[in-house]
């Protein structure tokens, strides 16, 4: 809570600063920076999903440079999506997403859209899970497949989880009425 | 398609949250009323089985492979407001817990991925379907198609989000964005048809009912994707309307009886008249599809005693 509202306020005030602030981009990383220590961020976990969703910016900002004043648009655009991304990955890594949840409930969010927030969150490693397993058994039975033949199968892994997650459905909302649950 | 933060500028992302806010509030209103309760978890656990899938890679040529994004899968299979709610709580975890998709540009993310993926295939896969309601591949068919335009939609609503901010030009942004996900579409639609027909080897009243999952679709809800969706093209199409007098005012002002600078002015006042107008002819429409609809239903009903 005390650190993801604050981190939100950054991220938006960072991505509405004019292109070619370059005083503004370096106290905001400055601060970024200050707040990493106060933190205490682990880099090797923060790196790898923070490169990783660089890639689709730097893909957008290279087509930003083909224009008047590219160059200064090309790096604002880097810089400013870097300190927003590294602001986020900070806060994921820290924060859990119950305590997200919480801030998002009293921020007054209507409770069904927090209440599938809430459920997503709580069946999805779980689906994952599963997802994985159904794949480990398919890989297990077919050991050479064709191209073709390999999208048939996914196709049944993906439709085979889907009919399991309607049923598990079932299964929760009996599970939530015996416990009293009510909108 | 994930927007990152710092792309788009105050004034787009006030106005695709605006948008994508009005959608998801109908969404949710109409949830409220046509879900049954027991398919209250279910929406919160497709979210969660499309994220799932949203990690299954399939192999495409030369080593690159794409993933589903599953917004035509899911207003095919759970109709459009339940559909809505699924990509939204999607692309909400993806932005807040693992930093995919900014923040700022969150409103435009479900904009373009949760409310125009969706209701575009939707639409599509409805319309489609009518012309014959019980051969199965000929859904699938439907259904393939639906996938392609939601996602060419998606990009195109991107590439218009990125050139309203100043980011990009629309001259390169467009051909680049669209023409990947025209290829990006056809996978889309090939995955969506195979997972479909697996479905359908199993559970085909799923795929025989449009939308079935997730309560009946009202004609309220419709009307009122049909407002936000044509707001957002009123903002979209605005910078590019001719500023140039049209016929009226051009005869207006050569016969005298409209001053140029009085032209002028009307001309500035043009989005406030288009929000205006489109507000009184969707009234209209609506009271006439009211009246129309409940006079025939009195007519069919049989007299009550």
């Amino acid at each position: 809570m005390q650190r993801f509202i604050p981190g939100i306020l950054f991220v938006l005030s960072v991505s509405f600063l004019p292109h070619g602030a370059w005083l503004c981009y370096l106290a905001a990383a400055a601060l970024l920076a200050g707040a990493t220590q106060l933190l205490k961020v682990q880099w090797k976990k923060v790196l790898k999903p923070i490169l990783y969703f660089e890639t689709f910016a730097v893909a957008i900002a290279c087509l930003s440079l083909f224009q008047v004043n590219g160059l200064v648009i090309f790096v604002s655009l880097l810089v400013k999506s870097t300190l927003c991304i590294s602001c986020m990955v900070f806060i994921s890594s820290t924060t859990t997403f119950s305590e997200i949840l919480e801030a998002l409930e009293r921020m007054k969010l209507p409770s069904l859209l927090v209440i599938s927030l809430a459920l997503t969150y709580r069946y999805l490693f779980l689906i994952k899970g599963e997802a994985q397993s159904l794949q480990r058994a398919r890989r297990a039975r077919t050991f050479s497949v064709s191209r073709f033949e390999i999208w048939k199968l996914l196709a049944n892994d993906l439709a085979q989880l889907f009919i399991r997650t309607i049923g598990r459905g079932e299964r929760i909302y009996g599970a939530m009425t015996s416990r009293g649950w009510r909108l | 398609m994930h927007l990152p933060d710092g792309f788009l500028d105050a004034k787009t992302a006030v106005i695709t949250s605006g948008l994508a806010l009005g959608g998801l509030t109908i969404a949710l209103r109409t949830l409220r009323k046509t879900l049954p309760a027991n398919r209250i978890p279910l929406i919160g656990l497709l979210s969660a089985f499309l994220f799932s899938a949203q990690m299954i890679n399939f192999p495409i040529a030369g080593g690159t492979s794409g993933h589903l994004l599953g917004a035509s899968l899911a207003a095919i299979i759970l109709g459009p407001s339940a559909a809505v709610l699924v990509l939204s709580s999607v692309l909400i975890m993806q932005c807040l817990l693992f930093a995919d998709g900014g923040v700022s540009a969150l409103g435009a993310n479900i904009f373009n991925m949760g409310i125009v993926a969706t209701l575009s295939s939707y639409v599509v896969y409805a319309s489609l379907t009518r012309f014959s309601k019980t051969s199965l591949y000929f859904r699938i068919f439907c259904a393939a198609v639906a996938s392609w335009i939601s996602i060419v939609a998606a990009s195109i609503t991107c590439a218009v989000e990125l050139t309203l901010s100043g980011t990009v030009p629309w001259g390169l942004v467009f051909p680049a964005m669209t023409g990947i996900h025209l290829l990006i579409g056809i996978g889309e639609a090939a995955i969506t048809a195979c997972v479909l027909l697996a479905i359908a080897r199993t559970r085909k009243e799923l795929i025989l009912d449009t939308g079935s999952l997730g309560g009946a679709t009202t004609y309220r809800e419709l009307a009122g994707y049909g407002m936000v969706l044509s707001g957002a093209v009123l903002y979209f199409l605005y910078p590019y309307a001719d500023s140039n007098p049209d016929g009226l005012e051009k005869v207006a002002e050569s016969l005298g009886f409209l001053k140029p600078d009085l032209a002028e002015g009307l001309v500035s006042a043009n989005s406030l008249t288009g929000i205006v107008g489109m507000a009184i002819v969707c009234t209209f429409a609506i009271s006439i599809t009211v009246i129309v609809t409940s006079r025939r239903s009195r007519i069919d009903k049989p007299a009550a005693g």
